[in-house]
């Protein structure tokens, strides 16, 4: 650790140190002290650019920690700014207002997950006694003690983890139109769920399956890959006068990248 | 020597509030203090650069929903009743202080104040602040972007299908409407980006976005630079990152320039102070109190009796503030460009509201750095879209589900406070999409239900209602707006579907909820 450190030369003056920088260093040696050691020992371009992603690391925010992520200054500004936009010094109140309530149900089967941060989903979900009947018909004498489960299935295409853990959570739940937080404890998966009946043998009836989410990453990619695609962006004064030139500005893979001296085009 | 680009990019926007149905409704004030406070100080300090020709460059997006009010003949013209009312305030103040030589200046700088904000909507812009932004933009000082069409938190709304699409469409054209073309950049509302929201951008010809630090340093691929080089997804659009270093010293209260002892301290108002019966002109019908933006005293210190603000002080330490926050770029971009192969760009996102409204020396401190920068060697203030045209082989990644909210993620739009809107945002939004989808040629009465049947459900959409929901001085009118419209939607949806289109009814919500002359329900087909 000490020897990674000397690496970084010291912030310039003037210039705060962010306050996830042990944070986002430490992230830096777990996730690859080794290959950092192997790749910045060595010369030419890619010892280079390993020696600055560390220190482009040190000054970028890293969501890592929980604990850490409530202390983003960016986040807790944003809040007193929203404050500050809609404050008229006394409560805005609503008048007048359209008659009749929103429904409480809308007859549909569903459920939907949302992503609230890298470690918790939002899922909402109705089902409909027709759904419901029919479930417990197809389970016979074993439906009346089957709870509703939430199945939650963990899709990421990583066969470690897979060998690793159970491929879902299970949640019971006791009402068919409602909605829960739930920990998926693993940043960055592709989740969907299901909900079902399940009995108490362990058979799970699905009655409607979810969206597939991808929950957000709390830290960089391990992926290293470079590779350039090149853009062409027209003037600003084309870009005004035209009405909408979508097809010309969008760079193909087809186009050759314009790379320059010293590039390849694809870096492992 | 390498030059680092320094990527100032402001964002205004505020939720669509207009109420024809009465006058004087307080919510009003919203956009009457921002203009006061924050767009038309902004506008001075783009004449003063454009008058000395100071060679920088600025973004700004202007979101379509707040287009839509700059732009409402009625709301124009409440808002110069607004500031008639302010000047007589001011002017009042000034015979009321008139023994009080300290307060008297003050009341003065407010006098004179108002009525220069006065001339310079009713004047020099005749009332419509949308051309002086495009003026600007047509000079090459500005590049004007555009936001979601009602700044919905568009991760929370991808799985209702059309709706991310039509967010963005809409937004487009709004912008081709009054700016003309398409615009090269999109702001995307809160910085909220997951994986496949670019695809939408790219469909319709933007170039950019910018996402809070996170989402770069996050993404997959790992980029090469950080924050601070681009970086392009699969589609074609490239993000960029917020830069942190710059972020606690402008945006903090605390610790950033804001809470100088020297600057104008934003909670002491006349509004909450003074006898009422002065106030009465200015305040709403209820006689309830209202800021007015009379403040008197400066922030001083934790502890001790506030001091009077002094104009001449603070605009000294502003000098000071702005000359140490160009050093730190100048200083931060040559240490960059001495570690990467290409040079810098140090992109700094800030809500646009800050300047003026939330900081009172914050356009002068704006203007100070723009002229500062313009004479720093090694240092350009320029666009997103200039750094992709100099630099155009970008690399290739995706950027990380995040936000520039509490947290960094999603927690403030989603929280027991305000996920309940999501179930009827999404089953609304699937109902009117596959009604739309029934009828891809309706006749003309249909389309104007349809047609205003989206505009309610756009209006749902607006991340504010969520955010404000959260709030105790927001939460009532912020559930009711949200409830509101989506009622008038499935109002909308129950008359096409029986064919029973009340056509009074509807012409009096295309009256009341007029945002989007333009809009065609078609977009979501």
């Amino acid at each position: 650790v000490p020897g990674a450190l000397q690496v970084a030369p010291p912030l310039p003056q003037g210039v705060k140190p962010c306050y996830d920088t042990v944070v986002a260093l430490s992230d830096v040696l777990g996730s690859g002290l080794e290959a950092f050691r192997a790749l910045a020992g060595r010369a030419g371009t890619v010892g280079r650019h390993m020696q600055s992603l560390l220190i482009l690391r040190r000054r970028t925010t890293s969501h890592r920690d929980p604990a850490a992520i409530g202390r983003s200054p960016a986040g807790e500004t944003h809040a007193r700014i929203a404050r500050m936009k809609f404050d008229i010094g006394s409560p805005a109140i609503p008048f007048g207002g359209e008659p009749g309530e929103l429904p409480a149900i809308y007859g549909r089967d569903r459920i939907v997950l949302l992503p609230r941060d890298p470690w918790w989903v939002y899922a909402y979900w109705e089902i409909t006694p027709a759904t419901r009947a029919e479930a417990m018909r197809t389970l016979g004498v074993d439906a009346d003690a089957a709870p509703l489960v939430l199945r939650i299935h963990d899709l990421t295409a990583d066969a470690q983890v897979a060998d690793q853990r159970d491929p879902w959570i299970d949640v019971e739940i006791s009402v068919d139109v409602g909605s829960q937080y739930m920990n998926v404890g693993r940043p960055g998966v592709t989740v969907s769920a299901e909900l079902g009946l399940c009995t108490r043998a362990g058979r799970f009836a699905p009655l409607v399956r979810s969206n597939t989410l991808q929950v957000p990453p709390s830290q960089a990619s391990p992926d290293g890959t470079v590779s350039w695609l090149p853009m062409r962006i027209p003037s600003a004064r084309s870009a005004a006068s035209r009405p909408r030139a979508a097809h010309d500005a969008l760079p193909t893979a087809a186009t050759p990248p314009a790379l320059r001296s010293g590039d390849a085009g694809v870096r492992h | 020597m390498i030059e680092g680009g320094l990527a100032i990019v402001l964002h205004a926007h505020l939720p669509f509030v207009r109420h024809p149905e009465q006058d004087d409704v307080i919510e009003e004030r919203w956009l009457f203090e921002a203009i006061t406070e924050s767009y038309i100080p902004l506008l001075e300090v783009l004449s003063g650069l454009s008058r000395d020709a100071v060679p920088v460059r600025l973004t700004i997006s202007l979101s379509p929903s707040l287009l839509g009010m700059l732009s409402d003949r009625l709301l124009r013209t409440r808002y110069l009743n607004h500031l008639d009312r302010l000047v007589e305030l001011a002017e009042r103040e000034e015979r009321r202080t008139r023994h009080q030589s300290g307060l008297n200046r003050l009341a003065r700088m407010y006098f004179t104040r108002f009525c220069r904000v006065r001339t310079v909507f009713l004047d020099e812009w005749q009332r419509d602040l949308v051309a002086a932004f495009r003026a600007f933009q047509d000079q090459g000082l500005v590049e004007v972007i555009t936001s979601a069409a009602t700044h919905g938190c568009l991760p929370l709304l991808s799985t209702c299908p059309g709706a991310v699409r039509a967010q963005v469409e809409v937004a487009v054209a709004e912008h081709g409407r009054f700016f003309g073309g398409t615009p090269r950049g999109f702001w995307l509302p809160e910085c909220a980006y997951e994986p496949g929201i670019d695809a939408d951008l790219a469909r319709v010809g933007v170039r950019y976005f910018v996402v809070d630090t996170h989402g770069v340093a996050h993404a997959t691929p790992r980029p090469l630079h950080g924050v601070y080089a681009p970086i392009v997804c699969e589609s074609g659009v490239a993000a960029f990152g917020r830069d942190p270093d710059s972020v606690n010293q402008v945006w903090s209260a605390e610790e950033g320039y804001p809470g100088d002892p020297w600057y104008r301290d934003p909670r002491r108002d006349i509004g909450l102070e003074l006898d009422l019966g002065h106030l009465a002109p200015h305040l709403p019908p209820d006689q309830r109190r209202v800021l007015t933006g009379i403040k008197y005293h400066r922030i001083t210190g934790p502890k001790g009796a506030q001091e009077l603000y002094d104009p001449d002080w603070a605009r000294g330490v502003v000098q000071q503030h702005a000359a140490q926050f160009v050093e730190a770029r100048r200083r931060q971009a040559a240490w960059l460009a001495e570690h990467m192969d290409r040079p810098p760009i140090i992109v700094c996102p800030y809500d646009a509201e800050l300047f003026g409204r939330g900081w009172f020396e914050g356009p002068q401190w704006l203007d100070q750095v723009l002229r500062r920068v313009a004479l720093t060697p090694g240092l350009a203030a320029i666009t997103p879209s200039d750094d992709l045209e100099r630099h155009p082989t970008v690399q290739r990644a995706t950027p990380a589900s995040s936000t520039w909210g509490a947290k960094g993620y999603y927690e403030a739009w989603l929280a027991p406070s305000n996920d309940w809107v999501y179930r009827h945002l999404h089953a609304v939004g699937e109902r009117l999409h596959a009604l739309c989808r029934r009828y891809p040629s309706a006749d003309e009465r249909t389309r104007r239900a349809l047609t205003q049947a989206l505009r309610e459900l756009l209006l749902a959409q607006s991340s504010d209602w969520a955010l404000m929901m959260s709030k105790d001085q927001t939460a009532a009118y912020a559930t009711q707006r949200t409830r509101d419209h989506l009622l008038r939607c499935q109002r909308l949806c129950d008359e096409v579907e029986s064919g029973s289109v009340d056509d009074l009814g509807l012409a009096s919500l295309e009256d009341t909820d007029n945002i989007f002359p333009a809009l065609d329900y078609r977009v979501l087909l």
